[in-house]
């Protein structure tokens, strides 16, 4: 569904992501997990198209979407997106947010469709400032959703918002996206959002993806100390083997 | 070798070889630092099971998965 295959990108000399390597099945939900500044934004904006690789390549259900000698437009990739802060448009209403991208012809039936998805049928005509966090969100996913894409692609949507809500509108995401079979590629650096809602992490450091496997695995198989004690608390603690016995 | 703190198991224990130096309660559960010879390891137990702050407590490692990271 999605591939990245040793995706490269520099800002000067810095390389934000470092041959990136990452297969996402059609369907599935996996988090990109990792530190602070560890290119896990910027490796998303290369899959939605907001930049281009200096190396590698970013296939989308089998099309070539990127790579330093092709190209689509974002907007033809057929990738939704969520934005840190929802990015809603202040001066359109609920409907005129979720419709926005959408060809004219297809916006009556698409958007109440799109509405009752989410939950949210009865507020079409409201204006983001009269909603809620959660129902700004929402608005947000329906918006990403609206065009039918093959991928949604979730930027740290709860970054912003206290621990106590977080946890419900991550769980209200989940029952919006899981029945819909969307593929979805969430970028978190919150372990537990991680753990919770994807079936499978990738774990990324210094811009490659260092491990990947259920939360299960990299909790009890991390693949380095580093692995080990970014997932969770750890004793770590030297010995020798000898003859399979510690 | 990595042993995640829920796998050790407290036991106080006049006679036991580790002491309980720090302890954060956490609501459902509790972080325990335990000194054992001049290691600091930690370990969380359900808040249900309380052990005092200096304490002295055996320490076992629960049946469960224990890497071993090169």
């Amino acid at each position: 569904m999605i591939r990245l295959d040793g995706v490269t990108k520099h800002f000067g000399e810095v390389a934000a992501v470092d041959s990136a390597s990452l297969c996402v099945a059609r369907g599935e939900i996996v988090a990109l997990l990792g530190p602070s500044g560890c290119g896990k934004t910027t490796l998303l904006r290369l899959i939605a198209g907001f930049e281009r690789p200096d190396g590698g390549s970013v296939t989308v259900d089998g099309r070539l979407v990127a790579s330093p000698a092709a190209w689509i437009a974002p907007e033809a990739r057929r990738v939704g997106m969520v934005f840190q802060d929802y990015a809603l448009f202040p001066h359109l209403t609920v409907a005129g947010n979720v419709g926005f991208g959408l060809p004219r012809r297809t916006r009556a039936g698409r958007v109440p469709e799109l509405l009752a998805i989410v939950g949210l049928d009865g507020l079409e005509r409201r204006y983001p400032h009269e909603l809620s966090g959660g129902q700004q969100q929402r608005v947000a996913l329906a918006r990403a959703l609206a065009p039918s894409p093959e991928l949604v692609l979730l930027d740290e949507p709860w970054s912003n918002v206290d621990p106590f809500l977080r946890e419900s509108l991550r769980a209200e995401v989940a029952e919006i996206i899981r029945p819909l079979g969307v593929t979805v590629l969430l970028v978190t650096h919150d372990r537990e959002e991680a753990f919770t809602l994807a079936d499978r992490i990738a774990l990324m450091r210094d811009g490659s993806v260092v491990q990947e496997g259920t939360a299960e695995e990299l909790y009890f198989a991390p693949a380095t100390r580093w692995a080990a004690e970014f997932v969770g608390a750890a004793n770590v603690l030297s010995g020798r083997i000898v003859a399979g016995r510690v | 070798m990595l042993v995640r703190p829920e796998l050790l198991e407290l036991e106080p224990s006049p006679a036991g070889a580790g002491e309980v130096v720090a302890r954060e309660f956490r609501g459902h559960d509790v972080f325990y630092r335990v000194l054992l010879d001049g290691v600091e390891l930690v370990s969380q137990r359900p808040s249900t099971e309380v052990v005092d702050l200096g304490s002295r407590v055996a320490i076992r490692v629960h049946d469960g998965r224990v890497p071993v990271l090169d």
